[in-house]
């Protein structure tokens, strides 16, 4: 079994992904390129290296010292890193003289993760809190996962796993047993749509969903809101309609669409692809939760403005 | 809901522009003249008695409590006995100054530079201190930048401790009269001692008749005022504070007016008699509770008007006003006055004891939301939730108010420092975070600051000062002859204990001067115990003695220390010649080296490895100065919070070690680093509170900063409750906060005229930020601001 795995950040106090005071790990790589993603170095599985333009003094430091020839001036991101031909050495941070490069990513062992997470078990108590795995897609790296969720579980601290579902089921299988709640993501109901904005066919996404339904697991489910591609009352109504035919979901979480996320995407040297793009309108929000209350009272509907 | 009347009165307060007022300045001075040659405390006791008679007094359209300390309200009063020598230097410059301005007319500044400080030349506390402090702490002391810097009682009164509010509600001033004539009668005048004695018992009497005396002008004003009313309900209230003042503070109250008046009066009456800051109350619910309850049974009072009375008190608390010089201005910047009330915590049996008024204290502090009173709440393991709750909502809205204290800290350390378990339960908060007991102990809170990141500089240079050349501390070493991170460390050990040392000496000195020329009658009458051991609290006569000088600058120490153990001594990247050049050079042209400084782990982020420098030379910070006597027969204890002396003492210290640059500001409190802190709220609570509070004795401060966002919601507050609970189960002393994003600080700053009602929590203390020094509003900023995700 692997015990070693690949994350980009460890959140503590977090307050809007589960109940309680949570620690989010966020593990690196994904199957879906959505658009409005806000961790966009979550996307790819391996470390790597980011560039902040806003930083650069262009002193020409970072272009001397790779002895890859990896780094290039570029009129649209100040510098862009070669991907193929980094290879992470870090000199570049190293000799930054005002901080504009730091890497993404790193390999960390299931007992190193669990030792940082347990720091907070006081808190997780205190507020029925516990660790919420994140992404990135953390049933893209299955077997790190599930010997995690196993050894939280051990521990006797409370588990939860943000998914985008879009995985096949078998990676997820291991890791069942020892999860308490899954906030399970539905980006679009339109399979087309799910895809041009993804890369991706929903079709997996629900199938999984049935399944985890079947099995009794609690869910939550969750939709990054997003103004005119899937905030139309129709999609929503469509969620809400699944939502309510499954005996295990709970809740329904809607994300409002923020645009913290915009400015990693120019670290990583890639184009923003929904330049312009706003948060959904409260009248939007308030629209679709006037549909809620009308056609599915009962069910549990809360907007999450923050994270 | 608010009041019109104290909605009114909080509208004036605020816009009232300070003034200095000579009043109290000429009345000190013609009486003092006029008794030459007579023991100490009967001059005081006279000179009060010539104050009190014949100062001014007014009462304002709406007030119900009274009492004025200057002829105009947010008038400072002079106090020449301490400040002569300052003010005379800096009178001309109160309207310009940066910071605390205060506005002197024409006829006061004639007044004060012809009539007043021509007599006091030569004998103040600081002409008399200086006598005492031997040539060796002298240039410890006063060096170009300081180590140690006991300024604040070189120019000032002492203040910093709790006086006991209660008895005078409960017995009246005539009460503790007729105690002192009682002991006055017993004494046997052939005891040598009884002649000093006498003189002290004689002060009190004379002293708290001329209180008395001075209420009843109140009381006779109002009858005034209420003969040439039109209007009847207000001539009602009018003659309603006759009454009042007629009866206490002489007798014991009866009513919850009474009692709240008396309170107020005590309060007043401490900051009239000498210019001490930090004077802060026993539990203003606590004392008043039970007239308040007897009153409710009756019929004979409404939660309404009791809040009212409350917010009419709260509004005294902030017409107080006091001038320090421009150094301890940039200090305690925001006319900081330290006046801690607190409220909730144990009774004397343990139990939770908040009351009915503890949750009024907080609809009032809601609605008058000034600077003062520096609202200070006791939360142990039994605290009603929905009362936490209603505080961190409170603190939500972002003014910094209430800070919260912990009852299962601060008890057991008072008794480790040989307070009794019932005195201990009592306590209070002094100034900023220091822990007083009511009545009992004289505690020099506040003492000095010392300046611990200094010593590492010192340590890390065989004792030159890094920014002057100048040999300043002993000789620990060169760095040549480190061999291992210990060395460092006993280098550094050597300096505090040096420094420690000679601080101690010049606190002294200046207690001494103290003894010599401020005996205290007033105050002497409001602790126990100088009944009965007819000594004045300023020479020692209460039940306990404390000074306390703080160690600020914790995370700056260890994260340094955690540097050098990392890429000196265990990955041997850098040499400590090459450490020491980077600090010499302010890090220009070691880029390399400062990046990896970056990636070295850092205090308050619960990594044990770094946690555990600070817990280290905390510990030894406090044991150092813990060896000491001072100069009342008690001892010294140590604090580790700065006021707001971190951006200030900052500008003494070049670069260190963990990558901070010279002359900026030094981490807060028991604080991490601005910006060090990265791993959220939960890991800032869980370092600090790996340092032993029990040990500070005298106090931690940890400041933590909160974007509003992540304080909207009711779920999000209960979050935020169990980090705060979770934190003084783990062992904290002292958490406060500020509720604001950076943005908005930007912007007040930008302009202050929209911004000049946000209040925001400089240290111990909250002050409007608008009145902040520059800087300090730069370092508020700077704090890291905890988002939540």
């Amino acid at each position: 079994m692997a015990n070693s795995g690949t994350i980009f950040n460890i959140q503590k106090y977090s307050i809007h992904d589960g109940p309680g005071i949570r620690t989010i790990i966020f593990l690196k790589g994904c199957p879906l390129r959505c658009q409005w993603c806000s961790n966009p170095e979550s996307g790819e599985p391996g470390i790597q290296i980011v560039f902040n333009q806003n930083l650069c003094v262009d002193c020409g430091t970072c272009l001397r010292v790779c002895r890859q020839g990896a780094i290039r001036r570029d009129d649209c991101f100040g510098k862009v890193i070669d991907r193929q031909a980094c290879n992470t050495c870090g000199e570049c941070i190293r000799n930054c003289p005002v901080q504009a490069f730091k890497s993404v990513g790193k390999v960390i062992t299931v007992e190193e993760a669990i030792r940082e997470v347990r720091k907070d078990a006081i808190f997780y108590r205190k507020s029925g809190g516990g660790v919420t795995l994140s992404g990135g897609e953390p049933f893209e790296q299955a077997s790190f996962t599930a010997e995690l969720l196993g050894r939280l579980k051990q521990e006797r601290i409370s588990t939860a796993v943000e998914t985008s579902g879009a995985v096949p089921f078998k990676n997820m299988e291991p890791s069942i047993e020892n999860i308490d709640l899954f906030l399970y993501d539905i980006k679009h109901t339109d399979g087309e749509m799910h895809c041009r904005y993804t890369g991706r066919n929903n079709k997996v996404v629900l199938e999984n969903l049935k399944e985890l339904d079947r099995l009794g697991k609690r869910i939550w489910i969750r939709v990054p809101l997003i103004a005119g591609i899937n905030d139309s009352v129709e999609n929503m109504d469509r969620v809400f309609a699944i939502s309510r035919g499954l005996k295990s979901v709970e809740r329904v979480e809607l994300l409002p669409y923020h645009e913290y996320g915009v400015g990693k995407y120019a670290q990583l040297g890639i184009k923003y692809q929904l330049e312009g793009l706003k948060p959904p309108t409260e009248s939007k929000i308030k629209e679709i939760l006037e549909m809620a209350a009308e056609r599915y009272s009962g069910l549990e509907i809360i907007v999450r403005r923050h994270g | 809901m608010q009041s019109e009347r104290t909605r009114k009165l909080r509208a004036w307060i605020r816009d009232v522009v300070p003034h200095i007022c000579h009043e109290r300045a000429v009345l000190i001075t013609e009486s003092f003249k006029e008794t030459e040659g007579e023991p100490m405390p009967a001059r005081r006791a006279k000179a009060l008695e010539h104050i009190f008679a014949n100062m001014s007094i007014w009462i304002h359209e709406g007030e119900l409590i009274v009492g004025n300390m200057a002829s105009t309200p947010r008038s400072a009063p002079i106090f020449p006995e301490t400040c002569t020598n300052w003010v005379k230097k800096e009178l001309h410059t109160f309207w310009e100054r940066p910071v605390d301005k205060f506005y002197v007319t024409d006829e006061t500044y004639r007044i004060l530079m012809e009539d007043v400080f021509p007599y006091w030349e030569g004998k103040t506390i600081e002409d008399m201190a200086m006598g005492y402090v031997p040539e060796e702490s002298r240039n410890a002391w006063l060096i170009e930048h300081r180590i140690f810097n006991p300024m604040l009682y070189l120019r000032n009164g002492v203040g910093h401790m709790i006086a006991n509010y209660h008895t005078p509600v409960q017995i009246g001033f005539n009460g503790i009269i007729r105690e002192y004539e009682e002991a006055l009668n017993a004494l046997d005048m052939s005891e040598p001692e009884s002649l000093q004695k006498k003189v002290f018992y004689d002060s009190v009497i004379r002293t708290l008749n001329a209180v008395i005396a001075f209420a009843r002008r109140y009381a006779a004003l109002a009858e005034k005022l209420a003969a040439e009313e039109q209007d009847a309900v207000r001539r009602d209230e009018l003659l309603e504070i006759a009454r009042v003042c007629t009866k206490v503070p002489a007798e014991p109250a009866e009513t919850f007016w009474e009692a709240t008046q008396t309170f107020w009066f005590v309060q007043m009456l401490i900051q009239m008699e000498i210019d001490g800051t930090g004077v802060s109350t026993e539990r203003y619910d606590e004392i008043v509770y039970p007239y308040y309850k007897k009153q409710r049974d009756e019929g004979s009072i409404t939660p309404e008007f009791a809040q009212e009375l409350i917010e009419c008190l709260w509004i005294k608390f902030w017409e107080t006003m006091n001038v320090y010089d421009l150094d301890n201005a940039t200090y305690f910047s925001g006319y900081s006055l330290g006046q801690v009330l607190t409220i909730g915590g144990v009774d004397r049996y343990g139990r939770d004891d908040t009351n009915e008024i503890t949750y009024l204290c907080m609809d009032a502090e809601q609605n008058i939301n000034l600077a003062q009173p520096n609202l200070a709440v006791r939360i142990n393991r039994n605290t009603p939730d929905d009362f936490l709750f209603k505080v961190c909502k409170h603190i939500s809205r972002g003014s910094g108010k209430p800070h919260l204290f912990n009852d299962e800290i601060i008890i057991p350390s008072l008794m480790s420092e040989g307070c009794s378990l019932e005195d201990a339960r009592h306590y209070t908060i002094i100034g900023c975070v220091e822990g007083g007991i009511g009545g009992k102990m004289n505690a020099w809170a506040n003492t000095s600051m010392f300046n611990l990141v200094k010593c590492l500089e010192l340590a890390l240079n065989d004792g030159v000062c890094m920014l002057t050349g100048q040999q300043v501390g002993p000789r620990t070493g060169k760095i040549e002859d480190m061999h291992t991170l210990e060395d460092v460390i006993e280098a550094y050990y050597a300096q505090v204990r040096f420094f420690v040392r000679h601080m101690t000496i010049c606190a002294n000195a200046i207690d001494y001067a103290h003894q010599n020329l401020l005996p205290l009658p007033f105050l002497s009458a409001l602790f126990d115990d100088c009944l009965t051991s007819g000594k004045d609290v300023t020479c020692g006569g209460a039940k306990y003695n404390f000074s306390g000088p703080q160690g600020v600058g914790v995370a700056d120490v260890a994260d340094s220390l955690m540097v050098l153990k990392r890429l000196v001594f265990d990955e041997k990247k850098y040499s400590l010649l090459e450490i020491k050049q980077a600090m010499l050079d302010n890090f220009e042209g070691h880029v390399c080296l400062y990046n990896d400084i970056q990636n070295v782990p850092k205090y308050g982020n619960d990594i044990d490895e770094v946690d555990e420098f600070a817990t280290m030379i905390g510990r030894q910070y406090c044991e150092e100065v813990a060896r000491y006597k001072n100069a009342r027969g008690g001892k010294f204890h140590a604090g580790l919070y700065p006021v707001s002396a971190n951006v200030p003492m900052g500008m003494d210290v070049g670069a260190m070690p963990n990558g901070r640059k010279s002359l900026t500001p030094l981490a807060d409190g028991v604080s991490p680093s601005a910006g060090a802190d990265l791993e959220g709220p939960t890991a800032v609570v869980k370092s600090v509170a790996k340092l032993d509070h029990i040990k500070a004795s005298n106090g931690t401060l940890l400041n933590m900063k909160f974007n509003p966002d992540i304080l909207q919601t009711d779920e999000q507050i209960e979050k935020f409750m169990a980090v705060i609970r979770t934190y003084f189960e783990l062992g904290g002393w002292h958490v406060q906060f500020n509720v604001v994003s950076a943005e908005t600080l930007r912007a007040a700053q930008k302009a202050p005229q929209d911004y000049k009602d946000l209040l925001v929590r400089v240290a111990g203390y909250s002050a409007f930020f608008v009145d902040l020094d520059r800087s300090l509003q730069e370092n508020i900023i700077a704090r890291t601001e905890h988002k939540g995700f």
